[in-house]
């Protein structure tokens, strides 16, 4: 795997992953800029390919409705000791994704026997991400809103890359700036700008020139997202060939390109 | 949820009827400055001086008035704005940094002024606050299902520390909205004082885009004049308290 790397020399063009390879992706923005549904669908896209364990670091209720609910899908397979605590700590979700509740474990103060606090679970699972047990899996993690010291340098260790979701807005253009200030004390991390609820060109323009960061994907205004929402479906399951999903798609592969 | 838009758009409204208002902005992702008319570019000034608690370009400030002089300014309607965010270089005993959002209300016992805070969205905050650790809690809820999840907690955790609450209807387009809110909301968790509907509102949305306050661009667009109205209210309990 080649590792972008933010700053001096920078190509917005080096791949993340190429296909095949396990992709760990962290999704960052303000509240409401579309986090938990990017970070959803990311994961069912990328199941596609692999098994992908989703963090869920917020505390707000998100990635978990736009995953879906789980359906008759295999859950973790093997009776290695990783994979039944890994069982054991997380969730099954649609297409044999499996989500880890980190932010409700946290605030309860417990991640079980072994995992004590979100930060060792964090630090276990960079350490288990460059090892064996998910060393073939994808990871997504959910990020709570806005800039996080702690989150960046701890609970997302595991990442590649960190997707910031910005709105054409000036309150989210200035979380993405906020945290695109913080996520330098990361180097090694890559980061790119996905603009959503984009309604037109303009919209995508205005972006890239408040925040002088490249538009890395744009996510148009999807009114299937309130659609599914309403009903309580994931999008993905409602519109799989919805404009959102589409682009989700096309963030995979040009993560990979 | 629209917390940020609504506290901000309160404030002036109170500031406005001959309150002395102070806006504590308790978010880690302060935005309080933006609703309240202050402009991007000051508002960052304020973030920038709290981020540089972290990395010691900024120095601590252990008194409340040091503390509202480094992080605060003048805002519009003579509303004063602190950013308070939580930060994790803390010094111990520190007021300007060791304190968390719930620790600074209680601080402000003799605080003369009334004081609007902007908490951290979902119920952290108010989980950690003590027995009436305020006066009046406003829960702002949507018509979503997420929106009305986290609501029902605010409400559950007000009621558990004896804090009366508001529930606040934002975005609602229709009765049947509110009706929704009202519904989901039950009889099994904390019965708010009111419900209090603010409607969707383009005019409200525009300003968000464009980084300025509704109470400058759309001072008589129904969601402001509902947010009047709240004022309102909150003034008149406060003078019954
Ligand atoms: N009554 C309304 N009519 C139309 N749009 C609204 C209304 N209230 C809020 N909004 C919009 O909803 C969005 C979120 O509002 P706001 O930033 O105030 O929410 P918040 O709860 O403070 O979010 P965060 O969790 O990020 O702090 C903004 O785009 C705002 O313009
Ligand atoms: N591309 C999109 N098109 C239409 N609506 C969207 C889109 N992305 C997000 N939304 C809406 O915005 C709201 C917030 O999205 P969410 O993923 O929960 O944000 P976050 O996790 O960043 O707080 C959702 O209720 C959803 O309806
Ligand atoms: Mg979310
Ligand atoms: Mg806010």
């Amino acid at each position: 795997m080649k590792l972008a790397v933010v700053g001096e020399g920078r190509s917005e063009t080096t791949p993340i992953g190429t296909r095949g390879e396990p992709l760990r992706i962290a999704v960052s923005g303000k509240g409401g800029a579309g986090k938990s549904l990017v970070s959803g669908i990311l994961a069912r896209v990328l199941a596609r390919q692999h098994r992908v364990l989703v963090v869920d670091l917020d505390v707000l209720p998100g990635v978990a409705l736009s995953l879906g609910r789980p359906g008759g899908s295999p859950v973790v397979r093997g009776v290695a000791p990783f994979e039944r605590l890994l069982e054991r700590l997380t969730e099954p979700a649609p297409d044999g994704v499996r989500l880890l509740p980190a932010a409700t474990y946290a605030s309860r103060g417990k991640v079980g026997p072994v995992l004590t606090t979100l930060a060792a679970f964090a630090g276990a699972s960079h350490r288990l991400a460059r090892g064996r047990p998910l060393a073939r899996w994808s990871i997504v993690g959910d990020l709570p809103a806005g800039p996080r010291p702690t989150a960046y340098r701890q609970y997302i260790a595991y990442a590649d890359v960190l997707l910031v979701i910005a709105e054409p807005t000036v309150q989210s253009i200035l979380t993405a700036q906020r945290v695109l200030r913080m996520s330098r004390s990361r180097p090694e991390l890559a980061v790119r700008v996905v603009a959503n609820k984009v309604a037109d060109e303009e919209d995508a323009e205005l972006l890239e020139r408040e925040l002088g960061e490249p538009i890395f994907a744009t996510i148009p205004f999807d009114e299937e997202v309130r659609a599914a929402e309403r009903c309580g479906e994931a999008l993905v399951d409602r519109a799989p060939d919805s404009p959102a999903v589409v682009a989700v798609e096309e963030i995979v592969a040009a993560l990979r390109a | 949820m629209g917390k940020t838009t609504i506290a901000g758009t309160l404030a002036r409204a109170l500031s406005r009827s001959g309150h002395d208002v102070l806006a504590l902005d308790c978010d880690a992702n302060p935005m309080l400055g933006i609703s309240l008319g202050l402009g991007a570019e000051r508002t960052e000034e304020l973030v920038s001086a709290r981020e540089g608690l972290e990395s010691g370009d900024t120095p601590h400030q252990p008194t409340a008035a040091g503390m509202e002089e480094t992080f605060g300014t003048d805002a519009p309607d003579g509303v004063r704005l602190v950013v308070a965010a939580r930060v994790e270089q803390v010094e111990p005993g520190c007021m300007c940094c060791g304190v968390s959002p719930h620790q600074l209300l209680r601080d402000m016992e003799g605080e003369s002024r009334m004081v609007v805070g902007d908490l951290e969205a979902g119920t952290g905050t108010l989980m950690r606050m003590p027995q009436g650790g305020a006066n009046l809690a406003l829960v702002i809820t949507q018509p979503t299902a997420k929106a009305m999840q986290v609501a029902r907690h605010a409400l559950e955790a007000a009621k558990q520390r004896a804090i009366p609450a508001v529930l606040i209807a934002n975005r609602v387009r229709t009765d049947a909205d509110v009706e929704l809110i009202r519904t989901t909301m039950g009889p099994q968790v904390g019965i708010p004082m009111a419900i209090l509907a603010v409607p969707e509102d383009a005019a409200v949305a525009q300003a968000d885009q464009d980084g300025l306050a509704p109470a400058d661009v759309a001072p008589e667009s129904p969601a402001v004049l509902a947010v009047q109205r709240l004022g309102q209210s909150v003034s008149e309990f406060a003078g019954a308290r």
